[in-house]
This record gives structure tokens, C-alpha cells and sequence, in this order.
């Protein structure tokens, strides 16, 4: 496991960049050509999600922290990181006529899963930027933070993708356990309630726990709160990030060797 | 002309043949319930101590009977499976047709099609830009260019996966069976192709069952029997060979 070799393989990814752009561009027109509301589709999970939720939760069984504003906050960057995870399981195996007849460097197939999530959070965010100001009746300034969580939000991402699609592999059951995995992470992670809520009932300590969560409260202090997001979860964000990046990228190198024969 | 391009060596490899073969976790538990549907493993020899040398404007034939290691073999060569042992030495670019228009997705154009398949092996955009009209003119497919793959009949699609393969300027192309399912005339057009490839320098490397072609058009060729090497040497010897002692019913 040396430098020298993550270094030779980064290169290489760079030489196939065409495959990648073309993989993601292959994905994007597949899914949308040939429907009439295009794009829009992507976003109206994430918009009825928040519609269901503020109503539901607020209206309906009276929690009144809930707000359509921290539903939102939480809301994108979830249903696009979920979407990412659940997907890169796949990638390998989805592909496998390639792998089994063309020699290119597999790492393609998880980075082109979450660059395509990635392009469809992007644009996601174009239409959730005039939402908060709509909700909040201004921009906070603290969202100049938002990129940099992003940022730290899509390595954890990235490395997750790696881990998956290669354990996937091996073990087909990862996809389903993924699945009902991410369902259950979604109600352990401060998605839909905000740091506050937490630390009153004296839970915040079970947190550190869950990698899931410093990204989610940074995003509501950004967002929801106008905050400079907390020190410690800055520091959660980086560590977190880099070790499931360094360990997705470690179990991906050791076993890729081994994908055509398991595929 | 002369420079061995491919160089392989007392080349081994197996695989793990898994009977009840584990992939989830509910046969996991199961096996350690009930010892007859655990999983066994057998290992299989598809390939012990071949060699094999090719040259740049050679072309190689590869024969033997199904499950001889023939694929094994051209994958190994290709860079898609690693050998467990010996020594492999490839230089240059690599074109492997074991399949025509890998990666095709019916729902993209031709033009997206090429592309992608393209950038499949490894080339960069400019490169294609480059070969492009080329590829569009020798799969006379001009006017169809711009359609979705699903509606292209089995001979545009096998005309555009072959047009890219051959005008990748590959060192090495791999040809696996890929002619059998052309009609003549697309044979005879992929044939010419390739011996112009050949005195352009390439080397190619072609797995058939067409014996009389490999004969025809190989310079040497390597007989292969259950993963083992049997023969190597001048075309008509070596399909003579083949006929007699691998497989006596070909010859009739």
C-alpha cells in the first residue's frame, strides 16, 4: 500500500477522464430523455418529502421546533447522500459486461455513481438557495460555510461509495442491508431535528457516535440558525470524512483484482 | 516489424469453483445448520504453463476446443484477470473484441455510443474527435448516426462496435469469436480490416473455431488442451494437428 501506487492510480483515473464524463453523461440522459418534466423529477422527491414532514410533524402531531425551513435544511443534502449510497452498491455489479471485457481502471464505476448524485445536488441547491430565502424572508451570510460542508459531506460520500460498491462484490446482500440501513440512519441522524433538541434531553454525547451527524448539524447552523457552524463538528466532518475515504479506498484497492471473477 | 509486443511466460491460473456457492448471508447461517449445503470449493486449473510470443505485424491464432482456457487466455493478455503465476509482458495499446460494441446503451445515439465506447479504451476526447469521421464512414452509418442504438439492426450495431474496435490504432487486438455471428459480407470486410491493421504494424491475436480461416490467415498458432500448451508453429501444421488429435470430428 504504498504512496507511489495511490499516486500512479490517480493518473490514471485522470487519463480516463473521457469514460468518466461519458459514464456520467450516459447516466444523465438515460434518465431523463424522454420525459417531458425532465430534471424536475429529482426534485420532487425531496419537495414532497419536505411537504409531508413540516405538515405531518408540526401540524399533525404538534411538534412546533419543526419548521418547514429546518425540514428543508436537513431534507437535500439527505436525500441526495442516501440516493448516493444506495446506488454505489450497485455500481460494480450493475456494469459487470464491462468489467468482464474491458480492461479500465474500476474506480470509474463508484466515482461516476457519486458525481452523478453530485451534478443532481447541485442543481437541486440552485432551486433550495431562493426556498431559504423565501422561508426565512433572508440570506444568512453563514452560508458561505455551506460549499466547504458539501465539500466533506460528498469525500464521506465518495469513500462510502468505494467501501460499498466493492463489498457489494463479494456479498450481494450489502444492497439490501444498505437499503434498510439508510431508513434507519435517517431517524438517528439529526435530519429532521436540530442540535437543541437534542442537548436538552442530554442525548448530544450519543452523536459522536453516529458519523452521520456533525454534516447535518453543521448544515441547519448555516442555514437554519445563522451560526459559524461548532469547532467540534468541524473537526467530527474531517475526521470522519478521511477515514471512510482512506478506508473505502484501501478495501476497493485490495479487492478489485477479484471483481471479474466474482461477477 | 520484429518487436515482441506480447510476452507471456509459464502463465498459471485457477479458479475457485464453489458448489452451494455462499453469496448471502441467509446460506451462510444455513451451512453452518447442515454440512451437505455448505459451501466446497474446488480449485480448476484453466490455464498451467502456457507461453505465449507475438510480434508486431503478426497475426496469431488461438485454438482449441471449448474450455480449453482460449478466453482465459485473451483476458489475461487484455489485463482484465491476473495470472496466479508467470510472467506477463504487454506493450503498447490493447484492443480486446471479446465482445463487439461493449457498453453500447441502446437508449444513446451511435455518435454517443462511439464515444463512450471509445473513451472505454482508454482514449481522450481529442483522440476521438480525431477518429471519428473515419469510423462514421467505415460503418457506413452517416445517415444513422444521430438514432438511438435500439432501433439500429444486429448488422449496423456489429458494424459500429467493429469500426471502433479497429480504428483505435490498437498495438494489439484481441478477436474472440467476435466474426461468427456476421453475416459473409461483414466478415470479409472485418478480414480485410484486420490484415491492414496487421501491415500497418499491429499485432492481432484471434481465437476462432474457423479453422480453414485461421489456417488461411494466421502465421503461427498455438494449440491449447484443457489449459495445457500442445502445440506451436506454422498455421496449416498446427490445424492439422488440431484435427487429428483434439478434435477428430472437425475434420469431417
Amino acid at each position: 500500500m504504498s504512496t507511489k501506487g495511490w499516486i500512479a492510480d490517480t493518473l490514471v483515473l485522470f487519463r480516463y477522464r473521457e469514460l468518466l464524463q461519458r459514464l456520467i453523461a450516459k447516466d444523465l440522459k438515460v434518465k431523463y430523455r424522454g420525459s417531458y418534466l425532465g430534471f424536475f423529477w429529482s426534485l420532487l422527491n425531496p419537495l414532497s418529502l419536505v411537504v409531508v414532514y413540516s405538515v405531518v410533524l408540526r401540524y399533525v402531531m404538534g411538534v412546533r421546533e419543526i419548521s418547514p425551513l429546518l425540514v428543508v435544511t436537513g431534507i437535500i443534502p439527505w436525500v441526495f447522500f442516501a440516493n448516493t449510497l444506495n446506488s454505489s452498491t450497485e455500481s460494480i455489479i450493475i456494469n459487470s459486461n464491462l468489467v468482464k471485457k474491458i480492461f479500465f481502471p474500476r474506480e470509474i464505476l463508484p466515482v461516476s455513481t457519486v458525481a452523478f448524485n453530485f451534478i443532481q445536488f447541485c442543481m437541486a441547491v440552485v432551486v433550495f438557495v431562493p426556498a431559504v430565502y423565501v422561508l426565512r424572508g433572508d440570506l444568512p451570510w453563514t452560508l458561505v460555510f455551506y460549499p466547504l460542508i458539501v465539500v466533506l459531506h460528498w469525500v464521506f460520500a465518495l469513500g462510502a461509495a468505494f467501501l460499498l460498491s466493492a463489498v457489494t462484490t463479494f456479498y450481494k446482500d450489502v444492497r439490501y442491508l444498505t437499503e434498510v440501513a439508510m431508513m434507519m440512519v435517517f431517524w438517528v441522524t439529526p435530519v429532521l431535528y436540530h442540535y437543541d433538541m437534542v442537548a436538552e434531553k442530554g442525548l448530544a454525547v450519543y452523536f459522536w457516535l453516529n458519523p452521520f451527524s456533525s454534516y447535518f448539524f453543521a448544515y441547519q447552523s448555516a442555514v437554519y440558525f445563522a451560526e459559524v457552524p461548532r469547532a467540534e463538528h468541524w473537526l467530527a466532518m474531517a475526521l470522519w470524512s478521511t477515514l471512510v475515504l482512506l478506508v473505502g479506498i484501501t478495501v476497493f484497492r485490495r479487492s478489485r483484482s477479484k471483481f471479474v471473477e466474482e461477477l | 516489424m520484429g518487436e515482441r509486443v506480447i510476452d507471456l511466460r509459464q502463465v498459471y491460473k485457477s479458479f475457485v469453483m464453489r458448489h452451494n456457492r455462499t453469496e448471502s448471508l441467509k446460506q451462510l447461517f444455513i451451512g453452518w445448520l447442515d454440512w451437505r449445503r455448505r459451501e466446497r470449493r474446488e480449485t480448476f486449473w484453466a490455464l498451467e504453463g502456457v507461453d505465449l510470443q507475438a510480434e508486431r505485424g503478426e497475426m496469431v491464432g488461438l485454438i482449441g476446443t471449448n474450455g480449453s482456457g482460449k478466453s482465459t487466455l485473451l483476458r489475461i493478455v487484455a489485463g482484465i484477470l491476473e495470472p496466479d503465476k508467470g510472467q506477463v509482458e504487454v506493450r503498447g495499446r490493447v484492443a480486446p473484441m471479446i465482445e463487439v460494441g461493449v457498453g453500447f446503451h441502446p437508449e444513446l445515439t451511435g455518435e454517443e455510443n462511439l464515444y463512450l465506447n471509445a473513451a472505454l479504451y482508454g482514449l481522450c476526447r481529442d483522440e476521438i474527435d480525431e477518429i471519428r469521421g473515419e469510423i462514421v464512414a467505415y460503418s457506413e452509418l452517416e445517415k444513422f448516426i444521430d438514432v438511438p442504438i435500439k432501433n439500429y439492426s444486429t448488422g449496423m450495431y456489429m458494424r459500429l462496435g467493429f469500426a471502433v474496435a479497429v480504428h483505435l490504432r490498437p498495438d494489439i487486438l484481441l478477436v474472440d469469436e467476435v466474426l461468427a455471428v456476421g453475416d459473409e459480407e461483414f466478415q470479409e470486410k472485418c478480414l480485410k480490416r484486420m490484415q491492414r491493421l496487421r501491415a500497418e504494424g499491429a499485432c492481432i491475436l484471434l481465437v476462432s473455431h474457423d479453422l480453414d480461416q485461421v489456417a488461411k490467415m494466421c502465421d503461427n498458432v498455438y494449440v491449447i488442451s484443457n489449459g495445457k500448451p500442445l502445440f506451436r508453429g506454422p498455421a496449416q501444421e498446427a490445424v492439422d494437428l488440431y484435427r487429428k488429435k483434439v478434435d477428430p470430428a472437425s475434420s469431417q
